[in-house]
């Protein structure tokens, strides 16, 4: 785990250095950086109904993904917890297989209608049977992410956003998913799992 | 007659144009169904009294207020109190409808009991409940036709006309959803409700002047409200007021008005808006009322004293101006109304069993409006003895959604089954008590068959609250919604 009073490491401290930071970014440890959910935290992160995701490979190779869902499909668990459901993706489990590896997670909550964000690291492990997957529609794995560390972001450059609409294939309890137009392409029917496949 | 039609038809013209230069901003559901949440508050104030106020404020309270005086009254407490509602309901109901992306006021229902069966509940009562009022509207413009034709074209003809007019109208309703019903609100609130406002105080300056009719000409009976001793009983106009301001936001076209604005100040301020504007209106409206019950042509003709009156004292044109505000009026309502139901119809009721993509759910929603327009255009048509008794009926009914839609929005407590059972008790018991004592209940107190079953639809409710307490998932989950409606933005 991360030392939560000495988060910068030599690369980050280089650079702080060079443009005179070091007492700012010090002091935004002091101010902002915490490993515990707090309740204005909780209800923004369930609040939200969709983050970035990024993870490492074996290699230490990153990937970054978008996951959205129901609001309040990220749920805050206890003060140190939090997991969120995977749903059915495109069958590369790039995410899932690096979390199942490396199990070092950084996430990126955003509202682009009320600018502010939040970002957390933390460590995350995968689970086959848990109590959550009932909770969650559409659920197939539950991820839980104990929170090595976590802190509000800047909003000067998030753009502003206005929601449209919520995806018509956000899993909803008792309705079944549609199947997405890709899915139906000849090139893939072959090798499709039988639960994606064209009745 | 010329004069007459020819001002109506002017004022349709216009409405069709307007609506011909709306565009809707993109193809999504929510664009259609809540017009993309992005109405500020002089559209929602407007569109609020244009929903709120219906053609028949000129016939049947100005009709009331003529042969029955201040009692009428009782209409403009209850709006008021109406619009002190929206702006006490306006945080919660926004905000978790711009979370949750709710559409419809069964969609909000579904999202605070989780459960998607209320909301099918919800969409039925609701449906059921609004047909007879919107046959009543198609058919007052029947009335209006005959007026403005002196009488010579007969009732049944002058409903067709009415019913040919509502459906021409609803050809744009369908194509443009709720963002053409709002923007043509807002011509119609200002013909029907400014420029009703200013004819109605023109008329009684008109009365006081040259009919020398004044408050103290009048029957001492117009002064009176029943009370203890009464036949109606104690409880009466406590009842009417009551049902009249919870009742309003249990309508699904109003309800869905707080999900139009763009935001919650929106919402209040509309509300700030709309209260003066209803205040003027509905007093002078009420007020000509009781001035023309001096008017001895308007004796034994209460519910037609606008038209009476407006072509005692200015002749055709001015009929044929009461004419375009009657129908101002009526358009308003009944277009929010049908628009509501397509909705609901697409979204809650085939939406709420199937995974539906938004232009499924536009399709759907514009046949549920053709279908609903068509059957009442057909009933409205027919001669229907029972139809004022069961619109009151369905307003007794609809105000028993009030219980799990106030208490759930304030309170953490009520859950699923105390919503869906005592809504759905309440509703039949309310039915029950006015098919067989309609009117008031002699035995009560004068309370009415809905008030009475609003208190079993409550005890039910807090009942139930008690008896299974939600468990700590259920209350993990409220917290979060309801910590949502107070989380403050953080503008780093």
């Amino acid at each position: 785990m991360t030392d939560i009073n000495d988060p910068y490491h030599a690369g980050s401290k280089k650079w702080q250095e060079s443009f005179g930071t070091e007492k700012l970014a010090q002091r935004q440890v002091e101010l902002i950086y915490h490993n515990k959910v707090t309740e204005e935290e909780k209800t923004f992160i369930e609040s939200r109904d969709m983050f970035f995701l990024s993870t490492t490979n074996n290699e230490g190779w990153p990937t970054c993904s978008y996951k959205g869902g129901p609001v309040g499909f990220v749920r805050v668990i206890d003060e140190h917890t939090i997991a969120f459901p995977d749903y059915d993706g495109n069958g590369m489990f790039l995410s899932i297989g690096n979390m199942s590896l490396s199990h070092k997670v950084g996430m990126l909550f955003i509202d682009f209608e009320n600018p502010q964000r939040l970002r957390l690291h933390g460590i995350a492990h995968v689970y086959e049977e848990d109590e959550l997957l009932s909770e969650f529609a559409g659920a197939q794995l539950i991820i839980r992410v104990t929170i090595d560390q976590m802190f509000i972001n800047c909003p000067r450059y998030i753009h502003h956003y206005k929601k449209i609409e919520e995806s018509m294939f956000t899993p909803e309890k008792g309705i079944s998913a549609p199947i997405p137009d890709w899915k139906n392409l000849e090139a893939i029917q072959d090798v499709l799992p039988e639960k994606n496949k064209r009745k | 007659m010329i004069i007459t039609f020819g001002l109506v038809a002017v004022f349709f013209a216009v409405i069709i144009f307007i609506l011909h230069k709306v565009k809707q901003t993109n193809d999504s559901f929510t664009e259609y169904a809540v017009a993309g949440r992005s109405f500020g508050a002089k559209y929602q104030a407007m569109s609020f009294l244009n929903t709120w106020y219906p053609g028949a404020m000129f016939t049947a309270f100005a009709g009331l207020a003529a042969a029955s005086g201040v009692i009428s009254f009782y209409v403009l407490t209850y709006s008021l109190l109406t619009v002190v509602l929206m702006y006490v309901m306006a945080k919660p109901v926004w905000v978790w409808g711009k979370a949750f992306d709710l559409k419809t006021q069964p969609d909000l229902l579904a999202l605070r009991y989780n459960s998607r069966h209320i909301r099918t509940v919800t969409a039925v009562i609701g449906i059921l409940s609004g047909i007879p009022w919107l046959i009543l509207g198609m058919q007052a413009l029947g009335v209006m036709f005959v007026h403005l034709s002196f009488g010579k074209l007969s009732f049944s003809m002058a409903v067709l006309l009415g019913v040919f007019v509502i459906v021409i109208r609803q050809f744009w309703t369908v194509r443009l959803g709720m963002r053409g019903v709002i923007i043509s609100d807002m011509f119609q609130g200002i013909v029907a409700y400014i420029g009703g406002s200013l004819i109605l105080i023109g008329l009684i300056m008109w009365m006081m002047t040259t009919q020398d009719i004044t408050l103290n000409t009048m029957d001492s009976g117009m002064f009176t409200i029943p009370s203890i001793g009464s036949e109606q009983g104690p409880l009466w106009l406590f009842s009417l007021v009551l049902t009249g301001a919870i009742g309003g936001w249990c309508w699904p076209y109003i309800f869905v008005r707080l999900f139009t604005a763009d935001g919650v100040k929106t919402l209040k301020k509309s509300a700030a808006i709309a209260m003066p504007l209803s205040l003027i209106f509905c007093v002078s409206l009420l007020l000509f009322g009781m001035y023309a019950s001096g008017l001895s042509s308007v004796e034994g003709h209460a519910e037609d004293v606008w038209f009476i009156v407006t072509n005692q004292a200015g002749g055709p044109l001015l009929l044929g101006l009461a004419g375009v505000i009657v129908l101002a009026a009526t358009m308003g309502h009944t277009d929010g109304n049908i628009q509501a139901y397509g909705a609901q119809i697409a979204n809650d009721l085939i939406g709420n069993y199937l995974k539906l993509d938004p232009k499924q759910l536009i399709i759907i929603a514009k046949v549920g409006m053709v279908i609903i327009t068509i059957i009442s255009a057909w009933l409205a048509t027919m001669t229907l003895p029972a139809l004022f008794a069961l619109a009151v009926m369905a307003y007794q009914g609809i105000i028993q959604i009030a219980v799990p839609q106030f208490m759930g929005l304030f309170w953490k407590k009520g859950n699923k089954q105390g919503a869906i059972v005592g809504m759905t008790v309440g509703f039949i018991t309310a039915v029950f008590l006015e098919f067989n004592f309609p009117e008031s209940l002699p035995w009560a107190y004068g309370l009415t068959s809905g008030t009475l079953a609003l208190v079993v639809n409550m005890s039910i409710y807090v009942l139930f609250a008690y008896l299974l307490p939600n468990d700590a998932k259920e209350n993990q989950r409220l917290d979060t919604l309801f910590n949502l409606v107070h989380a403050k933005p953080n503008k780093g």
